[in-house]
């Protein structure tokens, strides 16, 4: 099963920050607090899109050809993706302040 | 399957979409001379008056604009997003093809009043003839899909959701509506 990384807390909804970072070869464990990468916190399928959109040299028409769908859709997802990055930033930045 | 029957736009929109509904238009406008229906009205559907060819075309041609000039303006204004002229165009063209169905139900032997003012009798005549009931029946449900398939051509194509999409669609259809009118009156009736 693929476990879905947790950003927002459960219990106030702010921002999560990574208190713990391990090497998956030795062991060896870093602890501190880190703040999560911006992209970290959207979801999976918005992640691999954006992937995809960077592999695709951010070309939607190419974008649009590979997930067989229509130009306006591929950027109508694009247009999502922007508002929810937009949106966990102005939540990140609230938090700072 | 449900997504094809009304919203094949998330597959096809643009230039393709064009292309096809074009095509369909092309259809429609020689089946709609043959069977004797009208477009005239971008939701509008008329049947049992003569008609020429060129008229067919005209009448589908400006219903097409009609819908695409306040769609594209509506959706340039309120959208976030950039719309494309070519996407509204292609997508409304292709939301159209329920009229080629519309054109072909005009076949049915209805006995249709000819002058510009029926009498009670042709009148009672018509509500009594059964192709005209199973008309009726059949063409409530399709201009149902076609304003479902022309509020999902512009959404995909202007990306706005929910109200802000539902409240200018509308505008957008009654806009598009009066403007068919009006110039299909100006260019057929002058």
């Amino acid at each position: 099963m693929l476990k879905k990384l947790p950003h927002v807390c459960p219990s106030c909804a702010s921002p999560l920050r990574v208190k713990s970072l391990i090497c998956g070869n030795c062991a060896t464990e870093v602890s501190g607090e880190f703040e999560l990468p911006l992209l970290a916190s959207i979801p999976l399928d918005d992640q691999q899109f954006i992937l995809d959109f960077v592999k695709s040299s951010g070309s939607l028409k190419l974008m649009a050809e590979k997930l067989k769908l229509s130009y306006p859709t591929v950027r109508n997802m694009l247009d999502d993706i922007i508002k929810r990055v937009e949106q966990n930033e102005k939540l990140s930045n609230s938090n700072k302040k | 399957m449900k997504k094809w029957l009304f919203n094949p736009f998330v597959y096809i929109a643009g230039v393709r979409a064009l292309l096809i509904g074009g095509g369909i238009m092309i259809i429609t406008a020689v089946v709609a001379f043959y069977s004797r229906a009208h477009f005239d009205g971008a939701l509008d559907m008329h049947c049992g008056a003569p008609t020429q060819f060129w008229q067919s075309w005209l009448e589908s041609s400006v219903d097409l604009a009609s819908l695409t000039i306040p769609f594209y303006i509506l959706g340039r204004i309120f959208s976030d997003t950039t719309v494309r002229l070519i996407d509204i165009v292609g997508t409304v063209a292709l939301a159209r093809w329920p009229m080629l169905l519309l054109a072909l139900l005009a076949f049915m032997p209805v006995p249709y009043p000819t002058g510009d003012m029926p009498s009670m009798n042709e009148i009672f005549k018509l509500l009594a003839n059964p192709y005209f009931i199973v008309q009726v029946i059949l063409t409530i449900p399709l201009i149902v899909w076609n304003v479902a398939l022309l509020y999902n051509a512009y959404s995909v194509s202007t990306n706005l959701k929910k109200g802000k999409a539902v409240v200018t669609f509308i505008a957008g259809l009654i806009i598009a509506e009066v403007l068919s009118k009006v110039t299909l009156a100006e260019l057929l009736h002058k």
